[in-house]
């Protein structure tokens, strides 16, 4: 029966951590008292965690996030609309995995397709739109499909428009790793928070974010706050999932302008 | 039906868990007061009837007026008449995805032939309950959907109420679709289950069921059998079902199963497991030790995995797992630690297991590391869980005991 914790815990992870919208992933937030909407492109927060020696870790490699610890419980994070992962880009970008299955007839023939359809194939904005009108099923109840399957059932939720993203750039010799964590959007007159999946890009010497699955959203603005890199590509990417999920935020309070 | 004018839009997903056993995803008091009245109506199941199935030897009273109305290999499907306008109907099958996606798949054709035979089209569906709960030794799902035909002025909606459980190597399923009657038609398919539960042939020595719940939401069960062969090597048979409202209108569905055998010291000799994930076959893999390695074959989402594990060592199967706990909670040391293969976590490797207690609190206190897994328990001094919960940022997963027969260590 123990693996059936990881059966169960695994399942709901897929929700929690890499919804698009699914009140399974909602975070809580509450903005400051004094603070009104819009929101300015810099803002600080509390985030609270039952896990803030792992989110410190995963803070402390971000890029225009900054982050100190005020409780057991809590972080303090200043961070704007321009923050993403640090590292650096290496083979395991660039190549066909068991999730990012670039070998497979069916990624193969997405990708002539796309080809086929787009003269500036390369730039980050039809990747993601091409792949944000592939799927035109969004739905939450898959648990995580690798690219293929996703290119099969063209249904899913950000970490299926994630995966297939992220195949479709590297079918195109573009670096690509699949982010999980959480945003924080602005809509009109409200501000909302939810675990999610993108996908980065490496070119001009660092890494832009392409998110197919918030393509057409109408959010004003969107901050993007990782947890970590889906570093586990083969059979056993479960193990990445439940990594990520145990970083997200449990909710995010104080929210003001920098 | 009736028409039913709400705001189907602004319904919200909540969770107001009033019983342990059943959520009503959304607030009853947002709906017209004929609705109101109708959801809460009963009515007293009388009558009773002689249910015969010779496959499983079933010749027993139920509840409700059943009758055969088609059969087939390994299918039978029933009326029963409660006294309401529309008859429960019930179906037997002895080939099946699981208690999840087959109530789910079920669901989904009798909407279509409401639709059908109503001459109108399927113009919304909404999740408005998910349930588990025990009936004797058998766990059961609930889910509950209501529904709109048609547009404007011949807009009608109702409620299709569904229930599932696997007994006896078979899966009932049972159907009403009626607005309100809900104790009605739990009577019956109660009353449905305890028939093929009473003769069901039970050679296991330890059975477990634990009920699965999501920030306070059922979301599914896990059950698992023992028994044991004359060479004195055990059987060990597991199942896990959930029905999850990833939306207003959706269920995630997952159904897995899992045969293995174990020596008595607690070593793997071999397993076999699947999961169905909404009505597909998501995986399936068979681990074996072949030439001094753990051969591993499958499949996972269509992906062929052929493999040899790294590790050489016995590996500890679930049984193992428990003779762990168990010599853990007697002894004096604070932790132990060892080797499983968990096909859910990585079915190309071996996970390392550290089963620790926690100082201050008592021996049946533990908490279980499975690699980034962490889950606090609360057992029993046979090492068999009474309650385990695990946290992933905003969301709470909590798994409770619900029926135990025996233990699952042998003497």
């Amino acid at each position: 029966m123990r693996s059936l914790f990881f059966l169960v815990a695994m399942s709901i992870s897929s929700f929690s951590a890499a919804q698009m919208t699914s009140s399974l992933a909602e975070i809580e937030v509450e903005l400051n008292k004094s603070q009104s909407l819009p929101l300015s492109n810099q803002i600080a927060f509390e985030l609270v965690s039952h896990n803030v020696g792992g989110t410190e870790k995963t803070t402390s490699k971000e890029v225009n996030i900054r982050a100190y610890r005020l409780s057991e419980g809590s972080q303090a994070i200043n961070m704007d609309t321009s923050s993403h992962l640090s590292g650096k880009v290496n083979d395991r970008h660039s190549s066909s995995s068991f999730v990012i299955d670039l070998d497979d007839e069916d990624i193969k023939n997405f990708v002539a397709e796309f080809l086929q359809s787009n003269p500036q194939p390369r730039r980050i904005e039809n990747l993601t739109k091409y792949v944000n009108e592939y799927i035109d099923n969004p739905t939450y109840i898959h648990g995580f499909n690798i690219a293929s399957t996703v290119v099969e059932k063209r249904s899913g939720d950000c970490t299926e428009y994630a995966v297939l993203a992220a195949a479709l750039a590297r079918s195109l010799d573009i670096p690509a790793r699949v982010i999980l964590g959480s945003v924080i959007m602005e809509e009109q007159g409200q501000v909302r928070s939810f675990g999610h999946a993108w996908v980065e890009i490496w070119g001009d010497e660092r890494w832009h974010i392409a998110d197919a699955a918030l393509y057409n959203s109408d959010a004003i603005q969107i901050f993007y706050l990782p947890s970590m890199e889906i570093n586990n590509e083969g059979p056993g990417y479960s193990m990445s999932l439940l990594q990520a999920a145990k970083l997200l935020p449990i909710k995010i309070r104080h929210l003001r302008d920098l | 039906m009736k028409s039913l004018n709400l705001f189907f839009s602004t319904i919200i997903l909540i969770s107001t868990c009033n019983q342990v056993s059943a959520a009503d995803l959304v607030n009853l008091e947002d709906f017209p007061g004929w609705f109101q009245d109708a959801m809460v109506r009963e009515i007293k199941v009388r009558k009773k009837s002689k249910l015969k199935l010779k496959k499983f030897n079933i010749n027993e009273k139920v509840k409700g007026k059943f009758k055969l109305i088609g059969s087939s290999d390994g299918y039978w499907s029933y009326h029963v008449n409660i006294g309401t306008k529309t008859p429960i109907e019930c179906y037997v099958f002895t080939k099946y995805d699981g208690a999840a996606n087959s109530l789910h798949s079920i669901v989904q054709s009798d909407l279509a032939s409401i639709a059908e035979r109503n001459k109108k089209t399927l113009t919304s569906k909404f999740n408005y309950a998910v349930g588990t709960g025990i009936i004797g030794n058998t766990p059961y799902l609930a889910m509950d959907t209501l529904y709109s035909l048609g547009e404007g002025e011949s807009k009608v909606s109702s409620f299709l109420k569904g229930l599932s459980a696997e007994t006896n190597e078979s899966l009932q399923i049972c159907t009403h679709d009626e607005i309100g009657y809900r104790n009605a038609f739990f009577t019956v398919f109660k009353s449905f289950i305890k028939a093929f539960i009473k003769n069901e042939e039970s050679s296991e020595y330890f059975e477990s069921v634990f009920q699965m719940t999501l920030n306070g939401m059922p979301i599914g069960y896990g059950r698992e059998k023992y028994s044991v062969d004359e060479d004195g090597d055990i059987a060990i048979k597991t199942e896990s079902s959930m029905l999850v409202p990833v939306d207003a209108t959706s269920f995630s569905r997952s159904d897995a199963v899992s045969s293995s055998w174990s020596r008595k010291d607690g070593s793997l000799i071999n397993s076999a497991k699947y999961t169905v994930e909404n009505g597909a076959l998501s995986s399936s893999y068979t681990i074996q030790m072949q030439g001094g390695k753990w051969q591993v074959e499958g499949e996972l989402q269509g992906k062929p995995i052929k493999t040899e594990l790294a590790h050489t060592e016995p590996l500890i199967s679930e049984y193992g797992s428990y003779l762990k706990t168990k010599d853990l909670i007697k002894s004096e040391s604070m932790s132990s630690e060892f080797y499983m293969w968990v096909a859910e976590a990585d079915p190309t490797s071996t996970i390392e297991v550290k089963l620790s207690k926690v100082s201050g609190k008592s021996e049946k206190d533990l908490i279980f590391n499975m690699g980034p897994l962490i889950m606090s328990l609360e057992t029993q001094s046979s090492g068999v869980l009474k309650q385990g919960s695990i946290e992933q940022g905003s969301v709470t997963i909590d798994i409770v005991s619900r029926y135990v027969k025996g233990e699952p260590v042998l003497k």
